[in-house]
C-alpha cells in the first residue's frame, strides 16, 4: 500500500500579507484586483471566508458582502519565495514530490529519506517545519492514494491534519458532500444533485454503466474514487533523460544510402515511442558503431523540437552525411533523442538581434587587458 | 588636519560616493575616500575612484586646519551611519584619524593619502549646460536596457548623441532596445557621439534632484566630465563606434495593441509567479476581441488572465515574452496606456507611449522568446 500525503497551504498569498504586516492579522484581506478595476478576488483571509468571500469571486461582490474587506496588492515575490521554501522542505524527506500549483503538492513517501514508516508522523513533522520556516500554516492530508490525500487535508483545513486509513475511506467519502469531490465541479455537481447524488454514499449506489452513459468517460473516474481506488502515481518533475533506438546488421553496411533507410526505419519507431509517452526532444544524437567496434556520435540541437517522425530522419540523415567515413563499414546505427520535455510544453528560446552577435563587437578576453 | 561637520551635512555625500568605490578589491588604496580639508575655502573635498570613474564632492565644513587623508570608505560610512545626529569632529594626527561626537570616538588607522591616485585637474570653461531633470529621465528611460556582459564592452555602455539640433541616448543587450530622443536644440555646435559606462551615468541618476536644474558637461576625446551641484563626475568613455541598431527595428509591425499599464502590470505579475527561471517566460495571445495573458509550467502548474480593458487591431498573434525585460520597458512607460506594435511571433516587439505631448520621445524595442 502506497503512502501519500497532500499539503496544501492555508489561504496562501492572503497569509504571507498578514505575516508579512502585522495590520493586517485578524482582518479580511483580500489579495488581488481592487474592486473598481473589474479584478476578482486570487486568495482571502479566513477572517473574509466568514462572509462568504472566496477566491476567483469578482473583487466587486466581495466587498458587497464584507464591507471592510481590505483589498492587498500581491507581492509575488514574497510568494515565490515562501513556495521555494517549503518545495526545499518536502524535498528532504523525498524525491517523489508532485507539485499542483504555488502552494499545493503531493508527497509519496512510502519509501522516504527518513525512513520513518509513519506517514503521519512525517506528514506533523512537515507541517512543523513550514511554520518554523515560514511562520505560515499549511493543512496536510495522508493517505493511500492522491484522491483521499486531498480529501483529507481539505477535512480540517485550516492548520488541520487528516488521515485516512483504507479501512475509514468509504465511510468519509459516503458522508462526504458531492461537490466536495476533488475532480466534480460546479456544472457535475448541480448534474448530480438533479440525478439525486447528494453525497458519497448516494453516488456509490449507481452502477458503472449508467455513470458511463450520463458521464461518458469521467463516469468511470468517478465510479472509482468514490470506492477509494485511484491508481494515479505521484509524478514528479523529473522525467526520463532520454530514448534512443539502435540496429545492429548481421553484415556490416558500407553504404550511405542503405544507412540511411534504416535511420528512417529507427526514426520512425522512435516518434512513435515519444507519442506515445507524450515527450518530445530538444536533442539529436547519430551514433555509429564501425567494423572494429569504434564509436562516433554526433548531436544537435534544435531549432524546432523534435516530435515528428520527418523531422527525427532528416535530421539523423543530416548528421550522418556530416560525419559518416564512407570508406569505412558500419555494424551499427542508433538514433538517441535527449533532453526531453513534455509534448504540450512549449519550449522557448530568447532570440537576440544579429548586431549583438557580431564578432567586431566582442572583445576576446585578453590577460594584458584591464576592462 | 582637524575639522567638524554636522553630521547631516556630509552623510548623504558619503552614502552616494559609496557607490563609485570598486567592489572587487583590486588595487587596496581605491576602498579608500581621500579627503581633504581646505583651510581657505573652509570646505572638505572628497574623491571617491575606481580609476574609470572619479567623483569629487566638494562640501563646506568648518576647517580648523587643513590636510588630507584617505580613510576606509566602508568603514566611515558605518561610523557616521551609527553616530547620533550632531557635530562631528575629525582630527588627523600621526597616521590615525580621530573622529568624535559628544559621547563616541573612534580611532582610525589610515593609509598614505599620497598613494590616492592624482586626479588631473578640470577646466570646465567649456562645458556646456544642459537641464538636469531631462538628463536624468534620459538615464533612466535608458539605461535598464545595457548589457552586462563585460566581453561586448560597447554594449555595457549608453550611446549619448548630442547633435545641434536634437540629442539622444540609446542603449541596448540585443535583446531590448530603449532609445530616447529631445527632440530640441542643444548648445553643442557638431554632433558628437559617445558611449558612457552606465556606473557614470547611474550615479548621476542618483544625486540629481529638483534642486538645481543644470548639469554641465565637458566631452573630450577620452572622457566625458559632468558638474552638478556639489559633484564632478569623470568618467572614461567606452572606445568604438555604437553599432546601427536601426535595421533591427521593424518597419511593418501593423498591429497594434493599446491597453492600460496599471492593469498590464499587474496581471504579467500575478501570472508571471509561474514563471520559470529559465527563460522567464509569458505567453500572450491577442485577438481583435481576446487578449490573454499565460504561463505554463511543467513543476507548479499554470496561470491565465484575460485582460479586458484593451483595443487591438491586428491579426491574431502568439507570442512569448520573459516577463522580467516586458516589466522593465514597461516601468518607463509614461502614460496610463501602453502601445504594442506588433507583426510575427518570432519578430521583435515595439513600445510606446502613447498621447504623449512632450518635446521627448522614447521608443522601445523586445526581442520575444522564440517557441521551439
Amino acid at each position: 500500500m502506497r503512502k501519500i500525503i497532500h499539503i496544501d497551504m492555508d489561504a496562501f498569498f492572503a497569509a504571507v500579507e498578514q505575516r508579512d504586516h502585522p495590520e493586517y492579522r485578524g482582518k479580511a484581506i483580500a489579495v488581488g484586483g481592487l474592486p473598481g478595476s473589474r479584478g476578482v478576488v486570487a486568495t482571502c483571509s479566513y477572517e473574509a471566508r466568514k462572509y462568504g468571500v472566496h477566491s476567483a469571486m469578482a473583487s466587486s461582490l466581495a466587498v458587497k458582502l464584507c464591507p471592510h474587506l481590505i483589498f492587498v496588492r500581491g507581492n509575488y515575490e514574497a510568494y515565490r519565495e515562501a513556495s521555494a521554501i517549503i518545495r526545499r522542505i518536502f524535498l528532504e524527506y523525498t524525491d517523489l514530490v508532485e507539485p499542483v500549483s504555488i502552494d499545493e503538492a503531493y508527497l509519496d513517501v512510502t519509501v522516504n529519506k527518513k525512513n520513518n514508516p509513519s506517514a503521519t508522523r512525517l506528514a506533523a513533522e512537515i507541517r512543523q517545519k513550514i511554520k518554523a520556516e515560514t511562520q505560515l500554516t499549511a493543512s496536510a492530508g495522508v493517505s493511500y492514494c492522491k484522491f483521499l490525500a486531498k480529501i483529507a487535508s481539505d477535512l480540517e483545513k485550516p492548520d488541520g491534519l487528516v488521515v485516512i486509513p483504507p479501512q475509514k475511506a468509504l465511510d468519509i467519502l459516503s458522508k462526504l458532500p458531492i461537490g466536495k469531490f476533488h475532480g466534480i465541479g460546479k456544472a457535475t455537481e448541480e448534474k448530480m444533485k438533479q440525478l439525486g447524488i447528494n453525497n458519497g454514499a448516494d453516488l456509490r449506489s449507481w452502477e458503472l454503466q449508467p455513470l458511463l452513459k450520463r458521464f461518458g468517460k469521467a463516469g468511470q473516474y468517478y465510479y472509482n474514487i468514490v470506492r477509494g481506488i485511484d491508481e494515479r502515481q505521484v509524478v514528479t518533475s523529473r522525467i526520463r533523460k532520454s530514448i534512443s533506438m539502435e540496429r545492429t546488421f548481421s553484415d556490416d553496411i558500407d553504404d550511405l544510402e542503405t544507412l540511411k533507410e534504416y535511420l528512417s526505419t529507427i526514426a520512425e519507431k522512435l516518434a512513435q515511442k515519444m507519442n506515445e509517452k507524450g515527450f518530445k526532444a530538444l536533442t539529436l544524437t547519430v551514433k555509429l558503431k564501425y567494423s572494429n567496434f569504434e564509436i562516433v556520435q554526433r548531436s544537435c540541437s534544435a531549432k524546432r523540437a523534435f516530435d515528428e517522425n520527418n523531422i527525427i530522419s532528416s535530421q539523423a540523415k543530416c548528421l550522418l552525411e556530416e560525419f559518416y567515413d564512407r570508406q569505412r563499414s558500419v555494424r551499427l546505427v542508433g538514433i538517441g533523442l535527449s533532453s526531453l520535455v513534455w509534448k504540450d510544453v512549449k519550449i522557448s528560446k530568447q532570440m537576440t538581434m544579429p548586431f549583438y552577435e557580431d564578432s567586431q563587437y566582442i572583445k576576446i578576453s585578453n590577460n594584458d587587458k584591464i576592462f | 588636519m582637524k575639522f567638524s561637520i554636522e553630521k547631516k551635512d556630509l552623510l548623504p555625500f558619503i552614502q552616494h560616493l559609496n557607490n563609485i568605490i570598486p567592489s572587487k578589491n583590486t588595487m587596496p588604496i581605491l576602498t579608500n575616500y581621500l579627503i581633504k580639508a581646505d583651510e581657505n575655502e573652509n570646505q572638505l573635498i572628497i574623491t571617491a575612484t575606481d580609476l574609470e570613474i572619479t567623483v569629487i564632492a566638494t562640501i563646506k565644513a568648518n576647517i580648523m586646519l587643513g590636510g588630507k587623508v584617505a580613510v576606509s570608505a566602508r568603514k566611515l560610512m558605518e561610523i557616521l551611519t551609527r553616530m547620533p545626529d550632531e557635530v562631528i569632529n575629525f582630527i588627523y594626527q600621526e597616521d590615525e584619524l580621530l573622529i568624535t561626537s559628544i559621547s563616541a570616538k573612534f580611532d582610525l588607522l589610515c593609509a598614505e593619502a599620497n598613494q590616492f591616485p592624482m586626479v588631473p585637474d578640470v577646466d570646465l570653461a567649456d562645458s556646456v549646460a544642459f537641464n538636469a531633470g531631462l538628463f536624468r529621465k534620459m538615464i533612466s528611460s535608458t539605461s535598464f536596457a545595457v548589457s552586462t556582459e563585460i566581453n561586448r564592452p560597447i554594449f555595457t555602455g549608453i550611446n549619448w548623441t548630442l547633435d545641434p539640433e536634437f540629442q539622444m541616448m540609446a542603449a541596448t543587450d540585443g535583446k531590448k532596445i530603449a532609445e530616447f530622443t529631445h527632440h530640441k536644440p542643444t548648445h553643442v555646435t557638431e554632433r558628437i557621439d559617445c558611449i558612457i559606462p552606465t556606473k557614470g551615468l547611474n550615479f548621476l541618476d542618483k544625486v540629481i534632484t529638483e534642486n538645481f536644474d543644470t548639469v554641465n558637461v565637458l566631452i573630450e576625446p577620452n572622457r566625458v566630465i559632468f558638474s552638478y551641484d556639489s559633484y564632478l563626475l569623470m568618467t572614461h568613455v567606452i572606445e568604438g563606434r555604437y553599432p546601427d541598431y536601426n535595421k533591427a527595428i521593424p518597419k511593418n509591425n501593423n498591429s497594434i495593441l493599446i491597453v492600460d499599464k496599471e492593469h498590464l502590470k499587474q496581471a504579467i505579475g500575478r501570472v508571471s509567479l509561474l514563471a520559470t527561471e529559465d527563460t522567464y517566460k509569458i505567453h500572450l495571445s491577442i485577438s481583435n476581441n481576446s487578449f490573454i495573458i499565460d504561463c505554463v509550467n511543467r513543476e507548479e502548474g499554470e496561470a491565465r488572465e484575460k485582460i479586458t480593458e484593451f483595443t487591438y487591431d491586428g491579426k491574431d498573434i502568439e507570442i512569448a515574452f520573459n516577463y522580467k525585460f516586458l516589466l522593465a520597458i514597461i516601468n518607463v512607460i509614461e502614460t496610463p496606456r501602453v502601445e504594442f506594435k506588433l507583426g510575427a511571433s518570432n519578430e521583435a516587439a515595439l513600445l510606446f507611449n502613447v498621447d504623449q505631448e512632450e518635446d521627448y520621445s522614447t521608443r522601445f524595442l523586445l526581442m520575444p522568446l522564440r517557441l521551439l
